[in-house]
């Protein structure tokens, strides 16, 4: 039996026993699933330094370390090897909210949403409202992006806005353009899925935690959480939303602990300790 | 220009959303001839995007992104994922320039956390028309061999939406593919694989990394890189993105349409074993060369009537012709390349001839994909002037070597030492190729090449045994030994070193041999500025621009200093980030000789904006 289906065969024996342990709503997205700061490049000149060329190209996906880029525990992002007269680009002009939506980033239980931004005209429209029922979770938005169909520009401009309703077991996305919902898609949840919101993924780890802690695992204060979309073995999509959690001592560790969670009935459809 | 915000949803969580361009405000990014917008789609998950990307005002890309990047693992036993970059919690974009090699890059990228998989993506985009779209891996979701398979859309507008052809290398020629298809990338010979627009002639070649895209010597094994794919597909609306499960080919079959809008897919392959650890990075990549047709009129390095003829031989280090090899061919103008006049290839003798006007010219010699010329590039600049009537039979160039495991370096012995003028001073930037030696003491298989640091020293670490080491001297120069090349041989023990392979270039003395290049960089107002960087670089008399050697920043007062040995040089002021120059570029290039030892050039200014 491949881990799938035996995923699915134990889904009802373990999922009642962590169904309390859900989140509360209105809570900033977690830690644990954010990703390590990055660490601010340097390139270090080594000019005189021969370059070496007998490296082991059996794993030739793994970067020469001597080759263009710098190698395993220097800089991440890697940076390109020998480089000098580094001057970092200034994206900072480019990172300024817009209108559409406001933001209150040191009050995050405060929803400040523009009253006549996309998100807004979405949850009042009918027609969106009838595909996403009552129980659903904003994936993603962007703003301004061509709408049509073409390559050219000739099509509206609008924004685009990404859920998946727990309610109707489906993606739901949103064209809203001239302050109306100009289109509305959905795709069953077996059919496409978009990767995990941070609330999603904050929800699956924490289920994941009170699972471990309801099984008196001692490691689990020591770890942390990191979750993805799982999907079929087969490559499609599951039945409904699922997400595989990882528990590592730190972010650059094996996983010791890993949990699958159904983000539709917040339950616990499998775990193992990695042995 | 790109816009990113974050966004609070009404629904009761904050959340981390990104916003996309804004179509009707965008503002080209420009670096060198290169054009492009940012993206980072809220809704297409398709990673770092560059829409509308031009070099020097022709299309290349509609737009370049990358869907997704699917992993699977071994009997199942975990995943597979679809990896979608540029969801709610990815960080950047961020980006850099920088010189290597003497090029100029600028790279864009942005780094995404998905489960405990670090992902970066990161465009780097050349001075030369070079294009690299790049992806960086860590991490270990689960304790299990797996691979990861990133796939690149690039929907190629080359000159244009129309008339945009692949071609895929064969033992004869190129075969045209005019219909959508699917192929390993070895489907091509010697990986090589090319579009062109078949009006214009501008052509757009595709290597795919090795891992040592700038380095020679090294190939990856077949049986690997047939895990590329590489997919030919008509443009689809429909198909912008990636809309389904997890698949080892593209999601879009190919339909045998004929395609009139091409759209290329490219996926790579990353495999990662767990005992190689999480903090392991991995990575692979594209790497294309935009090279424009001319205007074909020849202007810019005419000069006289009459013909004259440019040619000789491309040969491996062994001194066996290669044959096939491209050679572009290009008027001169202001010292650099200037319209394109044709290309030619290497004879099965590896022999090549241009038949032209008289007049001054460069030539640009494209190594076979996967292959580089000694010094490490893929492309190889000649300049040469010649009179009616005149044969130049003298433009030849040799590629690095055959590549394979085994010797060279990595090992427990080291050879080094220095390269100094005849006055006893190191000269910084000279290249030295470090070759292991044949039974004969002949040179055999290239193994790699260091340069110069400022006070000369060279250093190779090597396994034992014996190598041939040359020395090339910069453009104009010559070793006391005679020649521009100076060839030794040396034999090291396991564990020993040999620190006395030196060479002595001609000249220098008295002083140093050195003079001084310098001056100010101002803005239009009178005041100095600081922090400004210069790149120094050899050049030859016609002020063609050489092997980099060095660069400096300016000081508190706007001054800047180099003191090289005489010869011609290149100075290249770079404005920082959003500044220009007078003029309006970014860039000041500027010739400069000082051929007595102990002279100075304190002119060589520039003016900021």
């Amino acid at each position: 039996m491949d881990r799938t289906s035996r995923l699915w065969g134990r889904r009802a024996l373990v999922g009642s026993l962590v169904m309390a342990a859900v989140i509360s709503l209105g809570v900033l997205v977690a830690s644990a699933t954010q990703p390590a700061p990055l660490e601010v490049a340097s390139a270090v000149p080594a000019s005189g330094t021969g370059n070496e060329h007998d490296h082991d190209h059996d794993h030739a996906s793994i970067l020469d370390h001597d080759g263009r880029f710098s190698g395993p525990g220097d800089v991440w992002p890697p940076e390109p090897r020998d480089a000098t007269g580094v001057q970092p680009l200034d994206f900072s002009d480019e990172e300024a909210p817009t209108d559409a939506v406001l933001v209150a980033p040191d009050q995050p239980d405060e929803v400040l949403v523009d009253d006549a931004g996309p998100l807004a005209i979405a949850e009042t429209s009918d027609w969106v409202l009838a595909e996403l029922g009552d129980d659903y979770n904003l994936i993603s938005a962007s703003d301004n992006e061509l709408l049509g169909d073409g390559k050219d520009d000739s099509g509206p401009v609008g924004a685009k806005l990404v859920f998946f309703s727990i309610a109707r077991n489906q993606t739901v996305e949103v064209a809203v353009s001239g302050g109306a919902v100009i289109s509305v898609d959905v795709a069953a949840a077996s059919v496409q899925q978009p990767p995990l919101s941070e609330k999603e993924k904050y929800t699956a780890v924490e289920i994941a935690r009170a699972h471990w802690a309801a099984v008196g695992d001692e490691r689990l204060p020591l770890l942390d959480g990191y979750a993805i979309l799982d999907i079929e073995a087969d490559g499609s999509y599951h039945e409904s939303r699922v997400a595989y959690v990882s528990f590592h001592p730190d972010p650059e560790a094996r996983p010791e602990l890993l949990t699958w969670i159904d983000l539709t009935t917040n339950s616990v459809l499998d775990a193992e300790v990695d042995r | 220009m790109t816009r990113f915000m974050m966004l609070v949803a009404g629904i009761g969580l904050m959340l981390a959303v990104s916003v996309g361009t804004a179509p009707e405000e965008a503002e080209a990014e420009t670096f060198f001839g290169w054009s492009y917008d940012v993206e980072v789609s809220g809704s297409r998950f398709d990673g770092l995007a560059l829409n509308n990307v031009t070099y020097e005002g022709t299309k290349i890309f509609e737009r370049i992104s990358l869907p997704t990047m699917n992993v699977f693992y071994q009997n199942n036993a975990c995943g597979p994922y679809v990896d979608r970059l540029g969801g709610s919690s990815y960080t950047g974009p961020f980006g850099e320039e920088f010189t290597q090699n003497g090029v100029r890059w600028r790279s864009i990228g942005i780094t995404d956390q998905i489960g405990n998989y670090v992902i970066t993506m990161i465009y780097y985009l050349g001075e030369n028309g070079e294009f690299d779209a790049h992806m960086f891996s860590r991490g270990l979701q689960c304790n299990i061999w797996h691979e990861h398979l990133p796939f690149w859309r690039m929907d190629i507008d080359l000159a244009g939406q129309d008339n945009d052809q692949v071609l895929r290398a064969t033992g004869g020629g190129s075969q045209v593919e005019s219909r959508e298809f699917s192929l390993a990338a070895t489907a091509a010979q010697n990986h090589g694989w090319e579009v062109r627009d078949s009006v214009t002639g501008d052509r757009l070649t595709i290597a795919f990394d090795d891992g040592t895209f700038s380095l020679p010597g090294t190939v990856i094994p077949e049986t690997q890189y047939a895990q590329n794919m590489v997919y030919g597909r008509q443009y689809r609306s429909n198909e912008t993105t990636w809309q389904g499960g997890a698949t080892r080919n593209t999601l879009f079959g190919a339909n045998n349409e004929t395609i009139t809008d091409l759209v290329l897919w490219y996926s790579g392959y990353m495999p990662h074993a767990p005992e190689e650890g999480p903090d392991l990075w991995h990575s692979t990549g594209i790497r294309m060369q935009v090279e424009l047709a001319g205007d074909g009129d020849g202007d810019g390095g005419g000069g006289g009537g009459g013909q004259a003829t440019i040619g000789d031989r491309v040969t491996n280090a062994s001194g066996a012709g290669v044959s096939g090899v491209t050679i572009d061919l290009f008027a001169e103008a202001n010292g650099g390349r200037g319209a394109w006049l044709g290309d030619a290839r290497t004879n099965a003798n590896g022999t090549y001839s241009f038949n032209t006007a008289a007049g001054c010219y460069v030539l640009v010699f494209i190594a076979p994909s996967g292959q580089t010329w000694q010094g490490g590039s893929q492309y190889l600049q000649r300049s040469v002037c010649v009179n009616a009537g005149e044969t130049d039979n003298s433009v030849d160039v040799v590629l690095g070597g055959g590549g394979g495991s085994g010797g060279g370096g990595g090992g427990d012995a080291s050879i080094g030492d220095r390269v100094t003028d005849s006055g006893g001073s190191g000269v910084a930037g000279v290249v030295v190729d470090l070759f292991a030696a044949n039974g004969d003491g002949s040179r055999g298989r290239w193994v790699g090449d260091a340069a110069t640091d400022g006070g000369g020293r060279y250093g190779f670490d090597v396994d034992a045994g014996c190598y041939v080491l040359v020395f090339i001297a910069p453009q104009g120069r010559t070793f006391t030994t005679g020649g521009q090349y100076n060839q030794q041989f040396a034999c090291v023990a396991a564990g020993a070193t040999d620190n006395s392979v030196d060479a002595v270039l001609s000249g220098g003395g008295g002083g140093g041999g050195t003079v001084t290049i310098g001056d100010r960089v101002t803005r239009s107002g009178g005041g100095g500025v600081p922090g400004v960087t210069i790149d120094l670089f050899n050049a030859d008399g016609s002020g063609t621009r050489g092997t980099w050697l060095g660069d400096t920043t300016t000081n508190a007062s706007g001054n800047y200093q180099f003191q090289p040995p005489a010869g011609c040089y290149v100075v290249v002021f770079i404005a920082p980030s959003g500044q220009t120059f007078v003029g309006g570029s970014r860039w000041n290039q500027q010739f400069v000789c000082v051929n007595s030892a102990g002279g100075t050039n304190n002119s060589v200014d520039a003016v900021l904006t």
